[in-house]
Protein backbone atom coordinates (compact mmCIF):
# COMPACT_ATOMS: atom_id res chain seq x y z
CA UNK A 1 0.00 0.00 0.00
CA UNK A 2 1.25 3.36 -0.69
CA UNK A 3 1.12 6.77 1.04
CA UNK A 4 -1.42 9.31 -0.45
CA UNK A 5 0.70 11.70 -1.63
CA UNK A 6 -0.76 15.57 -2.33
CA UNK A 7 1.49 17.90 -4.61
CA UNK A 8 1.07 21.70 -3.61
CA UNK A 9 -0.01 23.63 -6.62
CA UNK A 10 3.71 24.36 -8.63
CA UNK A 11 1.98 27.87 -9.63
CA UNK A 12 1.90 28.63 -5.94
CA UNK A 13 5.23 28.28 -5.13
CA UNK A 14 7.94 30.59 -5.40
CA UNK A 15 11.21 30.04 -5.65
CA UNK A 16 11.36 31.28 -2.11
CA UNK A 17 12.15 28.61 0.16
CA UNK A 18 10.23 29.78 3.13
CA UNK A 19 7.57 30.32 0.93
CA UNK A 20 7.45 26.57 0.07
CA UNK A 21 7.96 25.80 3.53
CA UNK A 22 4.89 28.17 4.60
CA UNK A 23 3.16 26.23 1.72
CA UNK A 24 4.16 22.84 2.73
CA UNK A 25 3.00 23.70 6.39
CA UNK A 26 -0.18 25.15 5.11
CA UNK A 27 -1.32 21.91 3.93
CA UNK A 28 0.03 20.33 6.06
CA UNK A 29 -1.82 21.68 9.40
CA UNK A 30 -5.04 21.75 6.79
CA UNK A 31 -4.66 17.76 6.72
CA UNK A 32 -4.42 17.05 9.99
CA UNK A 33 -6.89 19.38 10.94
CA UNK A 34 -9.35 17.27 8.56
CA UNK A 35 -7.73 13.93 9.76
CA UNK A 36 -8.46 15.28 13.66
CA UNK A 37 -12.59 16.13 12.66
CA UNK A 38 -13.09 12.95 10.63
CA UNK A 39 -11.66 11.11 13.92
CA UNK A 40 -14.16 12.58 16.12
CA UNK A 41 -16.77 12.02 14.08
CA UNK A 42 -15.88 8.47 12.79
CA UNK A 43 -18.26 5.92 13.75
CA UNK A 44 -17.59 3.40 16.89
CA UNK A 45 -19.22 0.83 18.94
CA UNK A 46 -19.82 2.17 22.48
CA UNK A 47 -18.84 -0.99 24.20
CA UNK A 48 -15.30 -0.87 22.19
CA UNK A 49 -12.67 0.86 22.65
CA UNK A 50 -11.60 4.45 20.39
CA UNK A 51 -9.20 3.28 17.75
CA UNK A 52 -8.60 6.64 17.14
CA UNK A 53 -7.42 5.64 14.00
CA UNK A 54 -7.20 8.83 11.87
CA UNK A 55 -5.83 11.15 14.21
CA UNK A 56 -2.90 8.37 14.33
CA UNK A 57 -2.53 8.99 10.63
CA UNK A 58 1.05 9.66 9.73
CA UNK A 59 1.08 12.71 8.19
CA UNK A 60 4.36 13.91 6.79
CA UNK A 61 6.04 16.43 4.53
CA UNK A 62 8.97 18.02 2.65
CA UNK A 63 9.81 20.31 0.43
CA UNK A 64 12.38 19.52 -2.97
CA UNK A 65 13.21 22.55 -4.84
CA UNK A 66 10.49 23.58 -6.26
CA UNK A 67 8.11 20.87 -4.71
CA UNK A 68 6.41 20.65 -2.04
CA UNK A 69 4.95 17.38 -0.93
CA UNK A 70 2.47 16.64 2.05
CA UNK A 71 2.12 12.55 2.44
CA UNK A 72 -0.68 10.79 4.54
CA UNK A 73 0.20 7.06 5.48
CA UNK A 74 3.07 4.98 4.79
CA UNK A 75 3.91 1.76 3.37
CA UNK A 76 1.84 -0.71 5.45
CA UNK A 77 -1.06 2.45 6.81
CA UNK A 78 -4.49 1.74 5.33
CA UNK A 79 -4.67 5.38 4.30
CA UNK A 80 -4.53 4.86 0.20
CA UNK A 81 -7.00 1.40 0.90
CA UNK A 82 -9.94 3.64 2.36
CA UNK A 83 -9.26 6.69 -0.18
CA UNK A 84 -9.17 4.29 -3.62
CA UNK A 85 -11.08 1.67 -2.22
CA UNK A 86 -10.17 -1.88 -2.44
CA UNK A 87 -10.55 -5.67 -0.89
CA UNK A 88 -8.34 -6.92 1.74
CA UNK A 89 -7.42 -11.04 2.04
CA UNK A 90 -5.96 -13.23 4.36
CA UNK A 91 -2.56 -13.00 4.50
CA UNK A 92 -0.75 -15.88 2.82
CA UNK A 93 -1.51 -19.45 4.73
CA UNK A 94 -3.93 -17.65 6.25
CA UNK A 95 -7.93 -18.99 5.76
CA UNK A 96 -9.62 -15.85 7.07
CA UNK A 97 -9.85 -11.99 8.60
CA UNK A 98 -10.06 -12.17 12.18
CA UNK A 99 -11.92 -9.39 13.11
CA UNK A 100 -12.33 -8.71 16.87
CA UNK A 101 -15.57 -7.50 18.37
CA UNK A 102 -15.50 -8.02 21.78
CA UNK A 103 -14.08 -5.22 23.93
CA UNK A 104 -11.84 -8.70 25.73
CA UNK A 105 -10.13 -9.43 22.55
CA UNK A 106 -9.82 -5.64 21.17
CA UNK A 107 -6.47 -5.35 19.05
CA UNK A 108 -5.70 -8.61 19.71
CA UNK A 109 -5.06 -11.54 16.82
CA UNK A 110 -6.44 -14.74 17.81
CA UNK A 111 -2.88 -16.06 17.58
CA UNK A 112 -1.51 -14.07 20.19
CA UNK A 113 -4.47 -14.61 22.72
CA UNK A 114 -4.68 -18.45 21.87
CA UNK A 115 -1.38 -19.68 21.03
CA UNK A 116 -1.88 -23.59 21.75
CA UNK A 117 -5.33 -23.33 20.46
CA UNK A 118 -6.95 -23.96 24.12
CA UNK A 119 -9.06 -21.00 24.78
CA UNK A 120 -11.39 -20.43 21.57
CA UNK A 121 -13.47 -22.45 19.41
CA UNK A 122 -13.95 -22.07 16.00
CA UNK A 123 -17.60 -22.22 14.52
CA UNK A 124 -17.68 -22.02 10.51
CA UNK A 125 -21.43 -23.40 9.37
CA UNK A 126 -21.32 -25.41 6.32
CA UNK A 127 -21.51 -23.13 3.18
CA UNK A 128 -21.25 -19.47 5.27
CA UNK A 129 -18.95 -17.17 3.94
CA UNK A 130 -18.72 -15.99 7.78
CA UNK A 131 -17.86 -17.87 10.69
CA UNK A 132 -16.85 -17.11 14.62
CA UNK A 133 -14.36 -17.86 16.93
CA UNK A 134 -15.52 -18.27 20.27
CA UNK A 135 -13.91 -18.31 23.98
CA UNK A 136 -14.45 -21.75 24.87
CA UNK A 137 -16.19 -21.59 28.45
CA UNK A 138 -18.24 -18.48 28.55
CA UNK A 139 -19.39 -19.14 24.33
CA UNK A 140 -18.76 -15.46 24.25
CA UNK A 141 -17.81 -14.52 20.38
CA UNK A 142 -14.57 -12.89 20.51
CA UNK A 143 -13.50 -12.54 16.34
CA UNK A 144 -15.89 -12.91 13.62
CA UNK A 145 -13.65 -14.38 10.70
CA UNK A 146 -14.66 -13.88 6.87
CA UNK A 147 -12.67 -14.62 3.72
CA UNK A 148 -12.33 -11.01 2.72
CA UNK A 149 -13.00 -7.67 3.48
CA UNK A 150 -14.54 -4.81 0.81
CA UNK A 151 -13.70 -1.03 1.44
CA UNK A 152 -15.30 1.13 -0.82
CA UNK A 153 -13.57 4.18 -2.05
CA UNK A 154 -14.07 7.34 0.20
CA UNK A 155 -12.54 10.90 -1.15
CA UNK A 156 -13.58 12.37 2.28
CA UNK A 157 -10.54 10.68 3.21
CA UNK A 158 -8.40 13.67 2.73
CA UNK A 159 -9.67 17.53 2.16
CA UNK A 160 -11.09 18.91 -1.30
CA UNK A 161 -8.80 20.32 -3.49
CA UNK A 162 -9.76 23.98 -2.99
CA UNK A 163 -9.58 23.73 0.70
CA UNK A 164 -6.11 22.43 0.20
CA UNK A 165 -5.06 24.98 -2.03
CA UNK A 166 -6.91 27.56 0.00
CA UNK A 167 -4.66 26.51 2.94
CA UNK A 168 -1.14 26.54 0.55
CA UNK A 169 -2.35 30.30 -0.60
CA UNK A 170 -2.90 31.70 3.28
CA UNK A 171 0.05 29.99 4.53
CA UNK A 172 2.21 32.07 1.71
CA UNK A 173 0.81 35.39 2.18
CA UNK A 174 1.16 35.41 6.22
CA UNK A 175 4.66 34.10 5.87
CA UNK A 176 5.47 37.40 4.19
CA UNK A 177 7.03 39.38 7.13
CA UNK B 1 19.48 -0.49 11.92
CA UNK B 2 16.66 -1.43 14.29
CA UNK B 3 13.20 -1.98 13.19
CA UNK B 4 12.58 1.71 14.41
CA UNK B 5 15.32 3.37 12.40
CA UNK B 6 13.79 1.53 9.37
CA UNK B 7 10.44 3.00 9.74
CA UNK B 8 12.20 6.03 10.90
CA UNK B 9 14.05 6.08 7.48
CA UNK B 10 11.20 5.70 4.88
CA UNK B 11 9.90 8.99 7.11
CA UNK B 12 12.82 10.99 6.45
CA UNK B 13 12.99 10.12 3.26
CA UNK B 14 10.00 11.84 3.18
CA UNK B 15 11.44 14.57 4.90
CA UNK B 16 13.86 17.35 3.57
CA UNK B 17 16.59 16.51 6.27
CA UNK B 18 20.13 15.80 4.83
CA UNK B 19 21.80 12.87 5.64
CA UNK B 20 23.70 14.27 8.72
CA UNK B 21 20.83 15.05 10.15
CA UNK B 22 19.48 11.98 9.46
CA UNK B 23 22.17 10.03 11.38
CA UNK B 24 22.00 12.76 14.63
CA UNK B 25 18.91 11.83 14.53
CA UNK B 26 19.65 7.57 14.56
CA UNK B 27 22.16 9.06 17.28
CA UNK B 28 19.56 10.07 19.43
CA UNK B 29 17.23 7.03 19.45
CA UNK B 30 19.94 4.61 20.17
CA UNK B 31 21.58 6.84 22.84
CA UNK B 32 17.82 7.43 24.13
CA UNK B 33 16.86 3.56 23.66
CA UNK B 34 20.47 2.14 25.79
CA UNK B 35 19.82 4.96 28.00
CA UNK B 36 16.46 3.90 29.05
CA UNK B 37 17.41 0.41 29.13
CA UNK B 38 20.41 1.03 31.61
CA UNK B 39 17.94 2.45 34.05
CA UNK B 40 15.22 0.08 33.46
CA UNK B 41 17.77 -2.91 33.84
CA UNK B 42 17.26 -1.62 37.48
CA UNK B 43 13.87 -1.59 37.25
CA UNK B 44 13.01 -4.35 34.13
CA UNK B 45 11.00 -2.12 32.02
CA UNK B 46 13.34 -1.06 28.98
CA UNK B 47 14.45 -4.98 28.46
CA UNK B 48 11.45 -4.70 26.55
CA UNK B 49 13.23 -1.96 23.98
CA UNK B 50 13.80 -4.30 21.25
CA UNK B 51 10.16 -5.51 21.59
CA UNK B 52 9.05 -1.94 21.27
CA UNK B 53 11.21 -1.16 17.85
CA UNK B 54 9.69 -4.12 16.79
CA UNK B 55 6.53 -3.27 16.94
CA UNK B 56 7.43 0.38 14.99
CA UNK B 57 8.38 -1.50 12.05
CA UNK B 58 6.05 -2.43 9.65
CA UNK B 59 4.31 -5.88 9.40
CA UNK B 60 4.34 -6.68 13.24
CA UNK B 61 1.21 -5.85 14.71
CA UNK B 62 0.42 -4.81 18.19
CA UNK B 63 -0.90 -7.81 19.23
CA UNK B 64 2.15 -9.94 18.41
CA UNK B 65 4.54 -7.16 20.05
CA UNK B 66 2.79 -7.96 23.46
CA UNK B 67 3.08 -11.63 23.34
CA UNK B 68 6.93 -11.14 22.23
CA UNK B 69 7.26 -8.96 25.30
CA UNK B 70 5.42 -10.96 27.56
CA UNK B 71 7.93 -13.79 26.82
CA UNK B 72 10.73 -11.90 27.58
CA UNK B 73 9.54 -11.07 30.97
CA UNK B 74 8.72 -14.35 31.79
CA UNK B 75 12.35 -15.02 30.60
CA UNK B 76 13.79 -12.50 32.71
CA UNK B 77 11.53 -13.66 35.58
CA UNK B 78 9.34 -10.53 36.12
CA UNK B 79 6.44 -11.00 38.06
CA UNK B 80 4.48 -8.32 39.42
CA UNK B 81 4.17 -7.08 42.80
CA UNK B 82 1.43 -8.61 44.84
CA UNK B 83 -1.61 -6.32 44.33
CA UNK B 84 -0.54 -5.24 41.29
CA UNK B 85 -1.42 -7.89 39.48
CA UNK B 86 -3.64 -6.79 36.26
CA UNK B 87 -2.91 -2.70 37.05
CA UNK B 88 -1.08 -1.02 35.13
CA UNK B 89 1.78 -1.10 36.91
CA UNK B 90 1.99 -4.87 36.29
CA UNK B 91 4.32 -5.20 32.52
CA UNK B 92 2.69 -8.04 31.93
CA UNK B 93 -0.95 -6.15 31.52
CA UNK B 94 -2.42 -5.30 28.22
CA UNK B 95 -2.42 -1.28 29.85
CA UNK B 96 0.86 -1.09 30.01
CA UNK B 97 2.03 -2.69 27.55
CA UNK B 98 0.44 -0.58 25.16
CA UNK B 99 1.36 2.46 27.23
CA UNK B 100 5.27 1.18 26.33
CA UNK B 101 4.59 0.53 22.18
CA UNK B 102 2.20 3.24 21.55
CA UNK B 103 3.83 5.91 23.27
CA UNK B 104 7.42 5.16 21.76
CA UNK B 105 5.55 4.95 18.48
CA UNK B 106 3.71 8.41 18.92
CA UNK B 107 7.14 10.08 20.00
CA UNK B 108 8.70 9.28 16.60
CA UNK B 109 6.00 10.26 14.64
CA UNK B 110 5.90 13.43 17.12
CA UNK B 111 9.42 14.35 16.59
CA UNK B 112 9.46 14.20 12.58
CA UNK B 113 6.17 16.52 12.64
CA UNK B 114 8.27 18.83 15.22
CA UNK B 115 10.98 19.07 12.61
CA UNK B 116 8.70 20.04 10.03
CA UNK B 117 6.72 22.81 12.31
CA UNK B 118 10.17 24.07 13.28
CA UNK B 119 11.44 25.03 9.71
CA UNK B 120 11.99 28.49 9.00
CA UNK B 121 8.76 29.16 6.37
CA UNK B 122 6.49 26.63 8.58
CA UNK B 123 7.44 28.89 11.78
CA UNK B 124 6.51 32.11 9.93
CA UNK B 125 3.76 31.13 8.73
CA UNK B 126 2.48 29.58 12.15
CA UNK B 127 4.21 30.42 14.67
CA UNK B 128 2.60 29.17 17.68
CA UNK B 129 0.76 26.00 18.66
CA UNK B 130 -2.55 25.11 20.44
CA UNK B 131 -1.85 22.68 23.08
CA UNK B 132 -5.65 20.15 22.58
CA UNK B 133 -7.17 16.90 22.52
CA UNK B 134 -6.98 14.88 19.60
CA UNK B 135 -7.34 11.85 20.14
CA UNK B 136 -10.87 10.54 22.45
CA UNK B 137 -10.24 8.82 25.88
CA UNK B 138 -12.59 7.03 28.15
CA UNK B 139 -10.84 8.72 31.18
CA UNK B 140 -9.73 12.10 30.57
CA UNK B 141 -6.80 13.45 32.44
CA UNK B 142 -8.49 16.77 33.61
CA UNK B 143 -5.61 18.53 35.32
CA UNK B 144 -3.68 19.91 32.03
CA UNK B 145 -4.89 23.47 32.19
CA UNK B 146 -3.01 23.31 35.75
CA UNK B 147 0.13 21.38 34.40
CA UNK B 148 0.03 23.74 31.33
CA UNK B 149 -0.02 27.25 34.01
CA UNK B 150 2.83 25.26 36.41
CA UNK B 151 4.98 24.69 32.90
CA UNK B 152 4.22 28.47 32.36
CA UNK B 153 1.88 29.23 29.88
CA UNK B 154 -1.20 31.28 29.34
CA UNK B 155 -4.58 30.10 28.42
CA UNK B 156 -6.84 31.81 26.13
CA UNK B 157 -10.18 32.05 26.39
CA UNK B 158 -10.06 28.32 27.82
CA UNK B 159 -7.60 27.36 24.87
CA UNK B 160 -3.86 26.45 26.00
CA UNK B 161 -1.78 28.59 23.06
CA UNK B 162 2.17 29.49 23.13
CA UNK B 163 4.63 29.95 20.31
CA UNK B 164 6.69 26.82 19.22
CA UNK B 165 9.60 27.61 20.90
CA UNK B 166 8.04 28.78 24.04
CA UNK B 167 9.76 26.42 27.03
CA UNK B 168 6.65 25.69 28.02
CA UNK B 169 6.14 22.63 25.63
CA UNK B 170 9.63 20.87 27.45
CA UNK B 171 8.41 22.29 30.54
CA UNK B 172 5.34 20.58 30.03
CA UNK B 173 6.70 17.02 28.61
CA UNK B 174 7.03 14.19 31.21
CA UNK B 175 9.64 13.59 28.64
CA UNK B 176 11.53 16.31 28.00
CA UNK B 177 10.50 16.70 24.83
CA UNK B 178 9.32 20.06 23.11
CA UNK B 179 6.58 17.84 20.92
CA UNK B 180 3.71 14.77 21.54
CA UNK B 181 2.95 13.05 23.42
CA UNK B 182 3.33 14.88 26.54
CA UNK B 183 2.56 11.64 28.85
CA UNK B 184 2.25 8.75 28.61
CA UNK B 185 -1.09 7.50 26.52
CA UNK B 186 -2.44 11.19 27.30
CA UNK B 187 -4.17 12.06 23.93
CA UNK B 188 -2.98 15.44 24.16
CA UNK B 189 -1.15 16.71 20.82
CA UNK B 190 -0.46 20.08 18.87
CA UNK B 191 -2.05 21.95 16.36
CA UNK B 192 -0.47 25.00 14.50
CA UNK B 193 -1.79 28.76 15.17
CA UNK B 194 -1.06 31.23 12.13
CA UNK B 195 0.91 34.26 12.10
CA UNK B 196 -3.07 36.66 12.17
CA UNK B 197 -4.11 35.05 15.52
CA UNK B 198 -0.47 34.64 17.03
CA UNK B 199 -0.17 38.61 16.80
CA UNK B 200 -3.92 39.03 17.44
CA UNK B 201 -2.81 36.97 21.13
CA UNK B 202 -0.41 39.46 21.35
CA UNK B 203 2.37 36.33 21.73
CA UNK B 204 4.32 37.71 18.99
CA UNK B 205 5.10 41.12 17.05
CA UNK B 206 6.01 41.25 13.37
CA UNK B 207 10.12 41.80 14.08
CA UNK B 208 10.01 39.57 16.57
CA UNK B 209 8.46 36.75 14.36
CA UNK B 210 11.21 37.92 11.61
CA UNK B 211 13.83 37.64 14.13
CA UNK B 212 12.99 34.38 15.62
CA UNK B 213 12.93 32.80 11.19
CA UNK B 214 16.43 34.12 10.89
CA UNK B 215 17.78 32.41 13.48
CA UNK B 216 15.86 29.31 12.73
CA UNK B 217 17.82 29.78 9.37
CA UNK B 218 21.15 29.16 11.17
CA UNK B 219 19.95 26.67 14.14
CA UNK B 220 20.99 23.12 13.41
CA UNK B 221 17.75 20.48 14.24
CA UNK B 222 17.23 20.87 17.71
CA UNK B 223 18.58 17.32 19.56
CA UNK B 224 16.61 15.14 20.38
CA UNK B 225 18.60 14.09 23.84
CA UNK B 226 18.65 17.89 24.85
CA UNK B 227 16.52 17.16 28.13
CA UNK B 228 17.62 13.14 28.60
CA UNK B 229 17.73 12.29 32.01
CA UNK B 230 16.21 9.59 34.59
CA UNK B 231 15.09 10.19 38.12
CA UNK B 232 16.78 6.51 39.27
CA UNK B 233 15.44 5.41 42.89
CA UNK B 234 18.44 4.29 44.50
CA UNK B 235 20.92 5.12 46.96
CA UNK B 236 24.35 6.19 45.44
CA UNK B 237 26.42 3.67 47.06
CA UNK B 238 23.82 0.71 46.44
CA UNK B 239 25.02 -1.93 44.04
CA UNK B 240 22.80 -0.92 41.00
CA UNK B 241 24.24 2.18 41.11
CA UNK B 242 27.54 1.00 41.07
CA UNK B 243 26.09 -0.90 37.92
CA UNK B 244 25.05 1.79 36.64
CA UNK B 245 28.52 4.01 36.57
CA UNK B 246 30.19 0.57 35.20
CA UNK B 247 28.03 0.27 32.32
CA UNK B 248 28.09 4.41 31.54
CA UNK B 249 31.93 4.33 32.68
CA UNK B 250 31.71 7.26 35.01
CA UNK B 251 32.71 4.78 37.65
CA UNK B 252 36.13 6.52 37.54
CA UNK B 253 35.67 9.99 36.02
CA UNK B 254 32.17 11.46 35.82
CA UNK B 255 33.63 14.64 34.23
CA UNK B 256 34.30 12.43 31.24
CA UNK B 257 31.72 10.49 30.69
CA UNK B 258 28.74 10.28 28.42
CA UNK B 259 26.44 10.24 31.94
CA UNK B 260 26.39 12.30 35.39
CA UNK B 261 24.80 11.15 38.25
CA UNK B 262 23.62 13.86 40.32
CA UNK B 263 21.81 13.10 43.94
CA UNK B 264 19.43 10.48 42.18
CA UNK B 265 19.15 12.17 38.76
CA UNK B 266 21.19 10.50 35.96
CA UNK B 267 21.82 12.79 32.93
CA UNK B 268 22.82 12.26 29.19
CA UNK B 269 25.47 14.43 28.17
CA UNK B 270 25.19 13.50 24.35
CA UNK B 271 26.70 16.99 23.33
CA UNK B 272 30.06 15.81 24.79
CA UNK B 273 30.83 13.96 22.06
CA UNK B 274 30.50 16.87 19.16
CA UNK B 275 32.74 18.65 21.96
CA UNK B 276 35.11 16.47 21.44
CA UNK B 277 35.08 16.68 18.02
CA UNK B 278 35.05 20.42 17.85
CA UNK B 279 38.20 20.42 20.44
CA UNK B 280 36.48 21.97 23.28
CA UNK B 281 36.51 19.16 25.06
CA UNK B 282 39.59 16.89 25.27
CA UNK B 283 38.24 13.37 26.02
CA UNK B 284 34.77 11.58 26.49
CA UNK B 285 34.63 7.77 28.12
CA UNK B 286 32.19 5.79 26.10
CA UNK B 287 31.72 3.54 28.60
CA UNK B 288 31.05 -0.05 28.58
CA UNK B 289 31.11 -1.73 24.90
CA UNK B 290 29.95 -5.01 23.22
CA UNK B 291 32.56 -6.80 25.16
CA UNK B 292 32.67 -5.18 28.49
CA UNK B 293 35.34 -3.10 27.94
CA UNK B 294 35.94 0.60 28.74
CA UNK B 295 36.57 2.96 25.27
CA UNK B 296 37.55 6.82 25.48
CA UNK B 297 37.23 8.72 22.51
CA UNK B 298 40.07 12.07 22.42
CA UNK B 299 39.91 14.93 20.12
CA UNK B 300 43.99 13.44 19.46
CA UNK B 301 42.22 10.45 17.66
CA UNK B 302 40.00 12.16 15.89
CA UNK B 303 42.67 14.79 14.49
CA UNK B 304 45.33 12.14 13.57
CA UNK B 305 42.73 9.28 12.15
CA UNK B 306 39.09 10.32 11.30
CA UNK B 307 39.75 13.84 10.10
CA UNK B 308 40.81 12.24 6.48
CA UNK B 309 37.95 11.16 6.34
CA UNK B 310 35.25 13.92 6.81
CA UNK B 311 34.70 16.08 3.34
CA UNK B 312 36.89 16.10 0.53
CA UNK B 313 39.71 14.43 2.21
CA UNK B 314 38.50 11.20 2.07
CA UNK B 315 39.72 10.24 -1.62
CA UNK B 316 38.43 6.54 -1.40
CA UNK B 317 35.69 6.12 -3.75
CA UNK B 318 34.20 3.01 -1.63
CA UNK B 319 33.94 5.35 1.05
CA UNK B 320 30.96 8.35 1.75
CA UNK B 321 32.46 11.59 3.13
CA UNK B 322 31.61 11.81 7.07
CA UNK B 323 29.67 14.44 8.71
CA UNK B 324 28.83 16.08 11.48
CA UNK B 325 25.84 13.72 12.89
CA UNK B 326 28.35 10.66 11.53
CA UNK B 327 30.32 10.91 14.72
CA UNK B 328 27.13 10.72 17.03
CA UNK B 329 26.72 7.53 16.35
CA UNK B 330 29.75 6.30 17.81
CA UNK B 331 28.99 5.21 21.23
CA UNK B 332 26.27 3.33 19.64
CA UNK B 333 28.61 1.79 17.42
CA UNK B 334 30.83 0.96 20.71
CA UNK B 335 28.10 -0.48 22.46
CA UNK B 336 25.96 -2.57 20.02
CA UNK B 337 27.35 -2.71 17.02
CA UNK B 338 25.68 -4.42 13.85
CA UNK B 339 28.55 -6.70 12.91
CA UNK B 340 31.87 -7.31 14.21
CA UNK B 341 35.42 -8.44 12.69
CA UNK B 342 38.65 -9.05 13.43
CA UNK B 343 41.15 -7.67 10.46
CA UNK B 344 44.85 -7.18 11.81
CA UNK B 345 44.36 -7.68 15.27
CA UNK B 346 41.67 -4.92 15.53
CA UNK B 347 38.44 -5.00 16.11
CA UNK B 348 35.81 -3.64 13.21
CA UNK B 349 32.39 -2.37 13.92
CA UNK B 350 29.90 -1.83 11.93
CA UNK B 351 26.61 0.19 12.17
CA UNK B 352 24.05 0.68 9.31
CA UNK B 353 23.51 4.05 9.29
CA UNK B 354 20.92 5.85 7.47
CA UNK B 355 23.12 6.42 4.53
CA UNK B 356 25.46 3.87 4.58
CA UNK B 357 27.59 1.48 7.02
CA UNK B 358 29.49 3.03 9.32
CA UNK B 359 32.88 1.53 10.70
CA UNK B 360 34.51 2.02 13.64
CA UNK B 361 38.19 -0.45 14.17
CA UNK B 362 39.42 -0.28 17.62
CA UNK B 363 42.70 -2.22 18.50
CA UNK B 364 42.45 -3.25 22.02
CA UNK B 365 45.28 -2.25 23.05
CA UNK B 366 45.69 1.52 21.41
CA UNK B 367 41.78 2.76 21.27
CA UNK B 368 40.44 3.80 18.02
CA UNK B 369 42.45 4.11 15.20
CA UNK B 370 39.69 4.73 12.64
CA UNK B 371 36.00 5.64 11.36
CA UNK B 372 34.47 5.74 8.38
CA UNK B 373 31.73 5.28 6.27
CA UNK B 374 31.23 3.23 3.58
CA UNK B 375 28.51 2.80 0.55
CA UNK B 376 26.54 -0.32 0.94
CA UNK B 377 27.50 -3.23 -1.61
CA UNK B 378 25.16 -2.77 -4.58
CA UNK B 379 24.50 0.57 -3.89
CA UNK B 380 21.70 -0.17 -1.69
Amino acid sequence: MLALKIHVPPDLLISDREAAEAAESGVFECVRAHLDRRNETAKHRADMPRSNYWARRPVASHVDGTKAVVEVGGESDGTALHYYGGVVYPKPGKKALAIPVNPAVWDEKPSAIDPDRSRLSLVWPKGSTTGTLREKDSGEVYFILVDKATIPADRTVLPEDNEITNAALAAIERAVL
Amino acid sequence: MTASELILKKALVASDLDSSQWNQIQAGFRNRAFFSSCVAKVNIVSAMRGRVADYVKSGVDISEARKLMRRDLEQLKYSPKPGEEDTVKDLFSKARLDVILKTNEAQARGYIEHLGRMKPGAFAAFPAQEFLRVEARKAQRKDWPERWRKAGGKIFGGRMIALKDDPVWVNLSVFGNPFPPFDWGSGMGVRGIDRDEAEKLGLVTREELKAKVEELKRKPAPDFNANLQATIEMRHDSPEADELRKVFGIDKDEKGALVSFEKNVLHWHGERIREVVEGTLKKVNLGRGYDGRNLSLSHNIIEEHIIKHVGDNDHDHRNIPLERGDFELIPAIWRKPDKVARQKGCDVLELDAFDGILRLVVDPNVGIVSFYKMKRPGGA
